[in-house]
């Protein structure tokens, strides 16, 4: 299926077992991609966590870094994001999609590569994140390696964990790192080589070239708007493809620093702490897998109950569908240029309403 | 009567040799040629012709000895071709006063050798290689211009000779830089010692032959050279040998659980040496680094994504075990040249086993030798 690798992982955690299922053009063509994808796995596999691409997911198409994980908490289909390089990275595995059903009877991560998907025993639960990727690169022998990890607070299946790429927290707003946690699950480790086949390839770069200059005539800053940032702020980083460098990275120590989510970094600057011992702060919520929307200390927050799920706001649901960053909607994205990349990418016949109407049902 | 049997080519990947020999095979194969047998001694050469390609001429000759040298002449001498490339070019050609026992069939000069050769002005590591009282010098890498049969065709050099006289038939010289030659010293040094120079010579040596290639004829994005070589090879009179197929056949269950391991490993094997980083390490007289690892998983992996599509594929049941050592070794490789050299050795004749199972699933089987 063009802008898609070809496979579905679908992991077995009871059996330790993986199938693989080719992804059809029909499912696609009813799903799309991404945030609804996702839905329509957990349907058929009820109490699954789905790691899922967008549609747009590690193309040319600007901003398509997005992965989205997708799994129902307390009764509730949540879904939260992922990007960094993660989300390019799951796709060229060769597993556009990734079903963990079940639970691992011990824990495990999950190893992507090359359309392999390897369950592997680890005594790495009690771990922090960041020596979990570290061990994993180093392990893998690849330091391209993109990780999903979980800290303390998803081994706690804490109501404020937070599922990690690499060292940096993601979007994940309903603290589905918790349910990895209930299965097992210590960390998604994806590395690939793999390559998206795109059904018209002039007319889906000329589409994508469009959004991107439209995205560059208005970007015109970097890093994070948060009062104080710039000033300790050591360089601008930015996703997959990303022409707007929204992240900011901070000095904690030698050798040692922090890249910033903004609205992390405003959550614990509305608990009261200033811009650097926020930074600070929030390099311990990474480290430990938690979210500081709930409160500012780290430790305290590996064990907070149950919250409420926290629903895609306005035109996110379009983005995760994607595989776009919705941080870029500020500036604007040409959505019929869009529509035609994906009808150009993929080779079948999307209109701009058919989208919404899918979308929708998220 | 054995006329049916196809031109079987002997293809040297021993100690010595490096990762040229794969664009041989896959220009061949993409024309059509896939008796090739991989060899990594030279006691006994059952084929029509045999190949040694790019490499390291000093390692190839402490590999092969004098025994094997023997052989490869009694080969010649009997009716074989030889045809050498890049370092089997220097290995078979006797020059200045050649102190060294290597094959020496062909006498002749080269003229990148020098007292003082000129300053070096990028990439020292391919520069010079000391060489009795002077230095093997190498001038430019990349495409360059020949004149061959009274036209023009680009095909790259990565150290071979330009001889300046040889007691054989001149093929083909050096004409001209290209835009894509890289000099790794002045250019005007460069014209000197290579342009007007042979670049391809051949000998009739008894009832045998030999063709000595300085650049890589059969670099794969280089048809032009790469249709002379097919041509060239089509004239190698065959003598009749079977080539013998590789492994057993499987199909089903026991295909998809094998070549599934093969997969797994030659794909963490390939990710961590594309993951490997800083190192260099000299074997023999040359440089060596994680790309050329990376080059040989990649052929694997490449051939295993073929297997993978096949019904039914020839096998040999030790290789996933054996990629997952190599593997293993990629992500433990350090500094230390002695276990990189292990472990080029190890995923070279995993490359050309798996190539030699490649080659028997394509096959349809062959007649049968006639007494
Ligand atoms: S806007 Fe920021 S978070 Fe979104 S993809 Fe770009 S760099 Fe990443």
């Amino acid at each position: 299926m063009e802008l898609y690798t070809d496979l579905i992982a679908v992991v077995d955690l009871d059996a330790g077992e993986v199938e693989e299922v080719d992804i059809e053009e029909d499912f696609i063509e009813k799903n799309i991609g991404g945030a609804c994808a996702n839905n329509a796995l957990l349907s058929q596999y009820p109490d699954s966590v789905i790691l899922g691409t967008g549609v747009l997911t590690g193309t040319l198409f600007p901003g398509s870094a997005l992965g989205v994980v997708t799994a129902k908490k307390n009764g509730t289909v949540c879904h939260s994001a992922f990007n960094w390089f993660s989300g390019p990275e799951l796709k060229l595995s060769g597993f556009s999609f990734v079903v963990l059903k079940g639970k691992a009877e011990n824990p495990v991560y999950l190893w992507l590569h090359d359309e392999i998907a390897d369950i592997e025993s680890t005594d790495l639960w009690g771990k922090n994140t960041w020596e979990t990727t570290a061990y994993l690169r180093e392990e893998l022998g690849e330091n391209r390696i993109q990780t999903l990890v979980i800290g303390e607070g998803g081994e706690k299946k804490s109501g404020a964990a937070l599922l990690v790429n690499n060292y940096w927290g993601t979007d994940d707003r309903n603290g589905l790192a918790a349910v990895l946690g209930e299965k097992n699950v210590k960390a998604v480790a994806m590395r690939g080589m793999g390559e998206v086949e795109i059904s018209e390839p002039e007319e889906f770069i000329s589409a994508a070239e469009e959004v991107l200059t439209g995205l560059k005539s208005k970007i015109q800053k970097k890093g994070a708007p948060v009062e104080g940032l710039e000033a300790i702020t050591q360089r601008f980083d930015a996703c997959f493809n990303c022409p707007y460098a929204c992240r900011n990275f901070v000095e904690t120590g030698e050798n040692e620093g922090v890249v910033i989510f903004e609205r992390h970094l405003k959550d614990l600057m509305a608990h009261g702490l200033d811009v650097k011992k926020a930074a600070e702060t929030l390099q311990t919520c990474y480290q430990l897998g938690v979210n500081p929307k709930y409160g500012k200390d780290p430790n305290a927050l590996t064990t907070m109950g149950s919250q409420p799920a926290q629903p895609l706001e306005d035109k996110e649901g379009w983005y995760y569908t994607l595989g776009v960053c919705p941080i870029l909607d500020q500036f604007g994205i040409d959505e019929e240029a869009a529509v035609r990349a994906i009808t150009a990418g993929t080779g079948l016949e999307i209109s701009a309403d058919t989208l919404d109407d899918i979308v929708s049902r998220l | 009567m054995t006329a049916e049997l196809p031109l079987k080519i002997a293809l040297y990947t021993g100690k010595g040799a490096s990762h040229s020999w794969i664009w041989f095979v896959d220009t061949l194969s993409s024309h059509g040629i896939n008796t090739i047998e991989f060899i990594t001694d030279t006691g006994d050469i059952a084929a029509d012709v045999l190949v040694v390609s790019g490499g390291d001429p000093f390692a190839l000759f402490s590999h092969i000895g004098k025994h094997g040298v023997s052989r490869i002449r009694s080969f010649i001498e009997k009716g074989g071709t030889y045809i050498g490339i890049c370092a089997g070019t220097y290995f078979a050609l006797r020059f200045h006063e050649n102190p060294y026992p290597w094959l020496n069939l062909v006498d002749g000069e080269i003229s990148n050798f020098a007292i003082e050769p000129p300053p070096n002005i990028r990439m020292p590591h391919k520069y010079l290689v000391k060489y009795r009282d002077g230095f093997v010098f190498h001038p430019v890498r990349e495409a360059v211009t020949l004149e061959y049969n009274g036209y023009t065709i680009q095909a790259p050099l990565y150290g071979g000779p330009g001889i300046l006289s040889a007691n054989a038939e001149p093929l083909a010289s050096y004409s001209q830089f290209t835009p894509k030659t890289m000099f790794l010293c002045g250019k005007e040094e460069a014209r000197q010692a290579l342009l007007g120079k042979r670049a391809l010579i051949t000998k009739k040596v008894s009832r045998g032959c030999l063709y000595l290639f300085g650049p890589h004829f059969e670099h794969p994005h280089f048809p032009d050279a790469n249709r002379e070589l097919i041509a060239l090879l089509s004239k190698i009179p065959h003598r009749g040998y079977h080539v013998e197929p590789t492994g057993s056949q499987i199909k089903g269950n026991e295909k998809r659980t094998w070549i599934k391991e093969v997969k797994r490993w030659v794909s963490n094997g390939r990710l961590a040496a594309f993951g490997l980083q800083n190192y260099q390490w000299k074997i023999g007289e040359k440089m060596y680094d994680p790309e050329r690892l990376a080059y040989f998983f990649q052929a694997c992996f490449k051939l295993v994504s073929f297997l993978e599509l096949q019904q039914s594929i020839r096998a040999i049941p030790d290789i996933p075990e054996r990629a997952r050592t190599l593997t293993l070794q990629v992500r433990n490789l350090g500094p230390d040249a002695a276990q990189a050299e292990i472990l080029l050795e190890g995923i070279k004749t995993l490359t050309s086993d798996l190539y030699s199972l490649y080659f028997s699933t394509l096959q349809p089987p062959q007649l049968p030798r006639t007494p």
